[in-house]
């Protein structure tokens, strides 16, 4: 060992005894202020002592000092020509074309590779970016929406198309079993008719029958109708009237009305007979009233049912009637 | 064009606001590139690494202007990423020292029927006398250099502990290198007499 390297490891023991007066390492601006002089003479004080008995900061201000110590004698001149050269190189480097060497076309280019991402933009430009940033977020939502709304209105259109194919299915279904009903019904209401129709005729025939077989001068011919809602006035009430009849009008719903009336209106509308404060009666709950060949002569009329309430009247229903005289 | 601005300052604000980039940062590349060269050549670095480590400050620089909130601070904030560079090509160039053929303390070498390097290493023990004498002379360098002014005192240290130069030593403590050799020498004579009979050998 060399007596000046014995001598030096003693100093060194002597300043790590020393302590470190200051345990918070300098930072590189505080080496490089008090390396320029601009510190306060108390800052300069507590910088120097720490720079003494501190190794880590001591080495941070050699660099320090490296890097900022003017060039003496013994550094090498740097050329412009080899600053130029290198300036070259960086820009191929960061693979942007020289403006000197190319078309002002390239020279945009340049610019605009220098402008990208690397560079925290000033705050002027934070609020562009912000800006094109919310103009960008808003499009996107925008198209995103869009394309839900688009996606949503497809599936409601899809399903309303099947909803609308189901009900016409339905509708078609409901239609033909209509159709099979009221073919039915106009079967059944027909055979009913006829078979009506053909028991008034019978029993008709009957009482023509059992006048014939009793010639007495009292005895009074019965006609019985069935005034069914059904009953049009091509099936008129046909009524032989020798001399007194007895009529019986059989009604759907006896009991819907207290009291009934029948008119008996002419060709022309007027009243010539008129029976008020009917009430339905018989196990059939029939409507009767009697008329005499001297009341009513032979024609066409119209028999006019009305249902009476109180002091309302409700006409029910209008059937055309033929009176025939005796033969 | 617009005006360029040739003030390396006004240069940073003039990029960070996206205008003359190119030009703008030529003048900070012409402005510090022979600074960057002599930092790392005074780093001890061969020519053409120099010029590899400065090309490598300048893209850090490119990529990382956008952080720079003071722009009066970007001397600090370039010397900060040089000195980070250097750090890293220290750090790799040590561990490629670790990964070298490591020698075994037990293992010998057979073929040349050497002695293993445990072996080879006398082991000196520990001699309370010498402990004692050691730290006797740790009391009268630290008493003598208690009697140096604080001023000597420091440029005897930063000299002998830390191995600065004169000049360092004079930018480390804002005086001339004339007061600093002044103070090293008068600083030496003091020592000696007052040490010559603990240390043979006193260099400052």
């Amino acid at each position: 060992m060399a007596l000046s390297e014995e001598f030096r490891i003693y100093m060194t023991a002597a300043n790590r005894n020393q302590g470190n007066q200051n345990d918070k390492h300098l930072s590189e601006a505080t080496i490089f202020a008090h390396y320029r002089g601009e510190l306060s003479e108390a800052e300069r004080e507590i910088t120097e002592a720490h720079l003494v008995s501190c190794a880590e900061c001591i080495a941070l201000f050699r660099s320090v000092n490296d890097f900022l110590e003017p060039p003496t004698a013994v550094d090498e001149d740097i050329s412009a020509a080899e600053t130029n050269q290198q300036w070259q190189l960086f820009l191929q480097g960061m693979k942007i074309p020289s403006q000197e060497s190319h078309s002002k076309h390239a020279t945009s280019v340049v610019q605009a590779d220098f402008k990208a991402p690397p560079y925290k933009k000033s705050p002027l430009h934070s609020r562009l970016t912000l800006a094109l940033a919310a103009s960008l977020a808003i499009s996107i939502g925008t198209g995103v929406w869009l394309t839900w709304g688009f996606r949503q209105e497809r599936q409601s259109r899809r399903q309303a198309q099947e909803l609308s194919a189901r009900l016409e299915n339905e509708q078609a279904e409901l239609k033909q079993r209509l159709a099979q009903v009221t073919e039915s019904s106009a079967d059944e209401i027909k055979r009913e008719r006829e078979q009506r129709l053909a028991a008034e005729e019978e029993r008709n025939r009957l009482q023509d029958l059992l006048a014939a077989a009793q010639p007495q001068a009292n005895y009074v011919r019965t006609y019985s109708f069935t005034l069914s809602s059904d009953r049009g006035t091509a099936e008129e009430l046909q009524l032989k009237l020798n001399s007194v009849a007895k009529v019986n009008l059989l009604i759907s719903k006896p009991g819907a009305f207290g009291r009934y009336e029948v008119d008996i209106l002419d060709e022309g509308g007027t009243t010539v007979r008129k029976f008020q404060g009917l009430r339905p009666g018989g196990v059939d709950g029939a409507l009767s009233f009697r008329l005499n060949r001297g009341a009513l002569r032979p024609g066409k009329y119209r028999l006019r049912l009305s249902g009476q309430q109180g002091s309302s009247s409700t006409q029910l229903g209008e059937y055309s009637l033929l009176v025939t005289g005796p033969a | 064009m617009a005006h360029t601005a040739r003030d390396p300052v006004e240069s940073i604000r003039e990029i960070k606001r996206g205008l003359n980039v190119e030009e703008n940062f030529h003048t900070l590349f012409q402005h510090h590139y022979p600074q960057l060269i002599r930092f790392f050549r005074r780093k001890g670095f061969d020519p053409e690494d120099c010029r590899d480590l400065t090309q490598e400050t300048f893209v850090s620089v490119y990529k990382g202007l956008g952080e720079l909130r003071q722009e009066e601070q970007f001397e600090s904030w370039l010397f900060a990423i040089a000195h980070n560079i250097w750090c890293s090509v220290i750090e790799k160039r040590s561990a490629q020292k670790r990964s070298a053929t490591l020698l075994s303390l037990d293992e010998g070498n057979e073929t040349e029927g050497r002695l293993s390097l445990a072996e080879r290493i006398p082991d000196q023990g520990i001699d309370p006398l010498r402990i004692a004498l050691d730290q006797e002379r740790l009391e009268k360098l630290q008493g003598a250099m208690r009697h140096l002014p604080q001023q000597m005192n420091r440029c005897v240290q930063l000299r002998v502990v830390h191995d600065l130069s004169h000049v360092e030593i004079a930018r480390a403590m804002g005086i001339s290198v004339n007061t600093v050799k002044a103070h090293l020498h008068q600083a030496r004579n003091a020592l000696r007499r007052q040490l010559s009979s603990y240390f043979e050998e006193i260099e400052v």
